[in-house]
């Protein structure tokens, strides 16, 4: 079975819940963390390790993380629209010290926002790093947040 | 529209190219071999080129070959990877050195600053057809110089993506347009214009009838006047080529006013005023007055001042702190590796931390589609 390994932040809680609101996601507890599990068939599994600023991270989790991390996804809220938002600096700064982990920086927009941009924006988002992208969603667009999903994935593919 | 030609010799680098030029109107041109350049050269008149990585051997055949071929008029500037030297590059004639990786915005000020530099140094107002810098004739100038010229011609004033025209029939302005605007109107709007290109052209304009109806005398005194207004409204205002941008920490109560909704549109992304003003179809003094209001109410504000606002935001959030926090954590455990303690020596003698490598995990094409398959039926 192979196991794929990625670590989630959100600004908030409910961030998460709203971008994963349809992916049948198991809650367990390892190591004083949530992680969620997606099982995608017998053969592939992935789990999302859930950093949260108020819980404490034990080493031995960063340790685990610092190998075996796959992807790092960062969920951020910017209702205003689809510009600046709060932690872009350091999602950026993030993305740079992970240069060869892909990263990707979800960023949750207004519905009308996420309509005026351009089509190739909504699909492929904004460049990050080599290996990170700025992806845009909203909750009322399930396209849009399959899509911060796909591009996650895809950007582990050999 | 500027045209770019860019020397790339890493493919690596194609990505952050096209990152860099994402939203500007650039039209760029990408070469990789040396062999394609003069034929490039021969189809388009470039206003600058890039090495794309540069290395002095690589820069250095490029500039030659320039120069050999008539197309030493080009500007070449370097873009030089962090870890190349310098110094190898400093006796070629370039009119830059850019180190990578750099800033969307520095990168745009510094392409800016040498194209206008060479268009300053390239302003020819003899013979027929004229051309050069609006920093050097601004509208009001040309207009009495079309005058004196006493001929039938098209002015064209550009500034990146765009561009007016203004009609002169013996001399005599008959008409302008600037984006769906109309005579005055679109001669105010491309009154102020502090950089940008003219260009004049002979034609025949015989059958054109005469939209705006006034003297050029009496066009020049409104011009003025208008003139005179807007330099009194610049006072408090960012300066003309400073960014502005969207108060993304204020929340907009009620409804805005119409130019007030357009112009915080146009701030979503950073913006410079001048942009601002050119891109916008109402009078300039209108869009001044309303960015005074919104610039009171903290609506929009200077580039710089509000992403200082949103960090202090962030840090007191918390949230951008906890990203940092793991970044650095990140960090930490590299460097750590790097002065582990307890070393093995390989075989040339050196130092070597012993680390246990795991591969990291990829996805094959059919285990994306797995995935893909199974988002599509959960939604």
């Amino acid at each position: 079975m192979k196991i794929l390994e990625t670590a989630v932040v959100a600004e908030r809680a409910e961030l998460l819940g709203e971008l994963a609101a349809e992916l049948p996601l198991q809650k367990e507890r390892i190591l004083d963390i949530d992680v969620y599990r997606l099982e995608i068939d017998e053969d592939l599994v992935i789990l999302m390790y859930h950093l949260d600023e108020d819980q404490k991270m034990a080493p031995e989790m960063m340790d685990h993380l610092q190998e075996h991390l796959g992807a790092f996804l960062v969920v951020a809220d910017n209702p205003g629209g689809t510009g600046f938002f709060p932690g872009a600096e350091a999602a950026e700064e993030l993305a740079r010290r992970l240069e060869g982990r892909p990263t990707v920086v979800a960023v949750k927009s207004d519905a009308d926002a996420l309509k005026l941009l351009n089509a190739d924006i909504r699909s492929a988002g904004f460049f990050l790093s080599p290996k990170g992208r700025v992806m845009f969603w909203n909750a009322a667009s399930p396209a849009s947040r399959r899509q911060v999903w796909n591009t996650l994935w895809q950007s582990l593919q050999s | 529209m500027r045209d770019i030609l860019i020397y790339l010799l890493n493919n690596e680098y194609a990505e952050e190219i096209r990152y860099l030029f994402s939203g500007h109107q650039y039209q760029v041109t990408i070469i990789e071999n040396l062999d394609d350049v003069l034929q490039a050269c021969q189809q388009d008149l470039f206003d600058l080129a890039l090495v794309w990585p540069a290395s002095r051997e690589a820069t250095g055949q490029f500039i030659d070959l320039l120069q050999q071929n008539g197309f030493q008029y080009v500007p070449v500037v370097a873009m030089v990877d962090e870890n190349e030297p310098l110094e190898p590059l400093y006796d070629l004639p370039l009119v830059e050195l850019i180190r990578l990786p750099v800033s969307k915005q520095q990168f745009y000020q510094i392409i800016e600053q040498i194209v206008q530099d060479v268009e300053v140094q390239s302003t020819v107002v003899e013979g027929v057809n004229w051309q050069g810098s609006v920093e050097e004739y601004g509208l009001i100038d040309l207009i009495q110089m079309l005058e004196n010229n006493g001929r039938d011609a098209e002015l064209t004033l550009s500034y990146t993506d765009k561009s007016g025209k203004v009609y002169f029939r013996e001399g005599k302005l008959i008409n302008a347009q600037f984006l769906t605007l109309q005579g005055l109107p679109a001669l105010k709007k491309m009154l102020s214009w502090p950089r940008g290109h003219f260009q004049t052209k002979q034609v025949e304009l015989e059958s054109q009838t005469d939209e705006i109806g006034l003297s050029n005398q009496e066009i020049l005194m409104i011009l003025v006047e208008k003139l005179l207004k807007q330099e009194q409204l610049f006072e408090g205002l960012p300066d003309l080529f400073e960014e502005i941008i969207k108060n993304p920490l204020t929340q907009v109560e009620g409804e805005l006013p119409p130019l007030q909704h357009r112009i915080l549109n146009y701030c979503e992304t950073p913006i410079t005023v001048f942009d601002l003003l050119i891109s916008l179809r109402d009078s300039n003094i209108d869009i001044m007055l309303e960015l005074k209001i919104m610039l009171q109410q903290s609506l929009i504000g200077r580039k710089s001042e509000v992403e200082a606002m949103v960090r202090e935001a962030e840090s007191q959030s918390g949230f951008g702190k906890f990203i940092s926090s793991l970044s650095s954590m990140f960090k930490k455990k590299e460097d750590e590796e790097e002065s582990y303690p307890y070393q093995y020596q390989d075989g040339n003698g050196e130092h070597s931390a012993p680390r246990l490598e795991v591969n990291p995990v990829q996805l094959h094409r059919q285990e994306l589609e797995k995935i893909e398959q199974k988002l599509e039926g959960l939604s």
